[in-house]
């Protein structure tokens, strides 16, 4: 673990690590929030708002990252891989990385071991049949992991999760007392822009169905945070959500922040599993 | 109502940028299903591993002695993190032992908690902590008396005003350094999913306008010549882009002349 305000070594003397990393969530969530009314899984118009993912915001995603030659780290439930064959062979296609995000996005503090380990296995065969490799990173769908989780994704061979909030630089995680070799790259939700916009009347979202969030302030927040990553020299991950952070006014805001961030020459722009590779490597 | 001649050093104006250390007994004593939560404790881990060390650094850079509002329980498991704020001269003060609302207690529970939460502190200072803020949640008059009772010589767990004040206990009274939740950085900014904090899950505030917020409201208590309580949590101020707001803020107070900032401790042998 390295101390606040050490200086952190990165490739090619980078002073700052991005991840841009998108959760390709589609429908998942909605459904799984629609299962609680009766006559819920037959809902189509919040599960539409998460189908505008895979479908307009993709594409423009991909446009992007590939006009300023970056790569993205894309986590996707296995449901939406298979849903989506043509989509998720050109997200690979174009060099991004795809993470493992559960087959239907479920909630792994309220599952069992056994049943935490039948769906990593089920979506890693779906991400075998599909992209023709398995996910090397895993984020953790819809809140917390069991206690039990970062064991077992070790062990089952995974290199890397993005899943907590406790650090703003990669670290190796600790299993049963042991610093292992699996990191941990934890994003946060002042960058998370669901938190930000995220937004549904019925069923309510967020709970408390507060107002959305101005472009303008969300901009200036994910900048100032951009800064201090910087200013400090950490690994600064960007957790989006295609069916959010692509909306048209919304793509413009992160192309500034592209820009913003690519003023800097200094920046190494990186996947999930480069940077686990390069902190497993040397530290 | 105790009536305050004058501010430390005859000053106009008082700030007391106070933190609330609660780390991951903030989930833990609001939700303790969170134990079972690693990915929720972690946010409380974060403050411990990092806020905390941009906090002091800050304070470092200003000069600034303030008062660390620490649970018990926080202090027995991240002793090393209270070295830190005392090697730095900041003053310990109690913050519950478990962080739980002290209105779900029976006088003895608080009792307890407040002995254990102080013997926590007073084993790593080696001095006995005078100040008590209850809990994230309610409380009541007894709990003050408690309090009082305890040796506590203050509290600052209430809203009533923007000066210290005497809360009267019947037999004795409790002096109150009052606090007020728009200075407050942890409405602004704590978010979880699940367990939902806010209840309601709401936005991140614009970091901007929170800025300039602190920054307005210390111009009003300079003008109306008051005790400027703010509260800074090291899990949610410190994070890299966030701890610049605090810098802005002091920066801002900085300028302005004939200002006292100090601990909580200074500001009551002040007041008594």
């Amino acid at each position: 673990m390295t101390e606040t305000f050490e200086k952190i070594q990165w490739p090619n003397q980078a002073r700052c690590a991005v991840m841009l990393s998108f959760d390709l969530d589609g429908d998942t969530i909605w459904a799984n929030g629609n299962r609680s009314y009766a006559g819920g899984e037959d809902f189509i118009r919040s599960t539409s708002i998460g189908d505008y993912g895979p479908k307009r915001s993709a594409p423009r995603i991909l446009e992007l990252l590939d006009r300023h030659r970056l790569k993205g780290t894309f986590f996707v439930p296995a449901k939406v891989v298979e849903e989506n064959p043509e989509l998720l062979q050109a997200i690979d296609r174009a060099g991004h990385e795809i993470g493992h995000h559960g087959y239907r996005h479920e909630r792994f503090v309220d599952l069992t071991r056994e049943e935490q380990k039948e769906i990593i296995l089920h979506s890693q065969d779906i991400f075998q049949r599909v992209i023709g490799k398995k996910a090397r990173g895993y984020r953790t769908p819809s809140g917390d992991w069991s206690r039990e989780t970062a064991g077992l994704l070790n062990e089952l061979g995974f290199s890397y999760s993005s899943s907590m909030r406790g650090d703003d630089r990669p670290y190796r995680t600790i299993i049963d007392g042991q610093i292992t070799d699996f990191i941990e790259i934890a994003p946060k939700w002042d960058l998370d822009d669901f938190v930000q916009f995220g937004y549904n009347i019925f069923p309510a979202e967020p709970a408390g169905q507060d107002r959305i969030s101005g472009i303008e302030h969300v901009y200036d927040n994910f900048r100032q945070e951009f800064d201090g990553y910087y200013r400090f020299g950490l690994c600064f991950v960007l957790l989006m959500h295609p069916q959010i952070i692509g909306k048209p006014g919304r793509i413009m805001m992160l192309e500034r922040l592209l820009q913003h961030m690519k003023s800097h020459e200094d920046i190494w722009f990186a996947t999930g599993e480069e940077i686990a590779a390069w902190w497993r490597t040397n530290h | 109502m105790l009536e305050v001649k004058s501010w430390p050093r005859g000053a106009r104006c008082a700030v007391l940028p106070t933190v609330n250390l609660d780390a991951d007994q903030f989930w833990l004593g609001m939700f303790p299903d969170s134990i079972t939560r690693p990915k929720t404790l972690s946010m409380g881990e974060y403050g411990i591993q990092r806020g905390l060390d941009r906090l002091l650094r800050t304070f470092g850079e200003y000069g600034i002695k303030t008062t660390f509002f620490v649970p018990g329980l926080v202090a027995e498991r991240y002793p090393a993190a209270i070295e830190k704020i005392l090697v730095e001269g900041h003053e310990l003060a109690v913050h519950g032992h478990t962080h739980t609302s002290m209105h779900l207690l029976t006088p003895d529970q608080q009792m307890e908690e407040m002995v254990k939460a102080r013997e926590a502190l007073q084993k790593l200072s080696g001095r006995k902590p005078l100040g008590f803020r209850a809990p994230e949640g309610e409380l009541t008059l007894e709990t003050l008396r408690l309090a009082q009772q305890c040796g506590f010589t203050y509290s600052s767990s209430l809203y009533g005003d923007d000066r210290p004040y005497r809360v009267d206990l019947g037999a004795a009274s409790l002096l109150e350094i009052p606090m007020h939740w728009e200075l407050h950085d942890f409405p602004y900014f704590a978010f979880n999913y699940g367990p939902a904090f806010p209840i309601g899950q709401g936005r991140t505030a614009s970091y901007s306008q929170v800025t300039k917020t602190f920054q307005r409201e210390f111009d009003g208590y300079y003008q109306f010549g008051l005790a400027y309580v703010a509260q800074f949590t090291p899990q949610t101020i410190g994070s890299p882009g966030k701890i610049k707001i605090l810098e802005e803020v002091l920066e801002h107070i900085a300028k302005t002349e004939n200002v006292w900032i100090g601990t909580c401790e200074e500001l009551a042998a002040n007041s008594a």
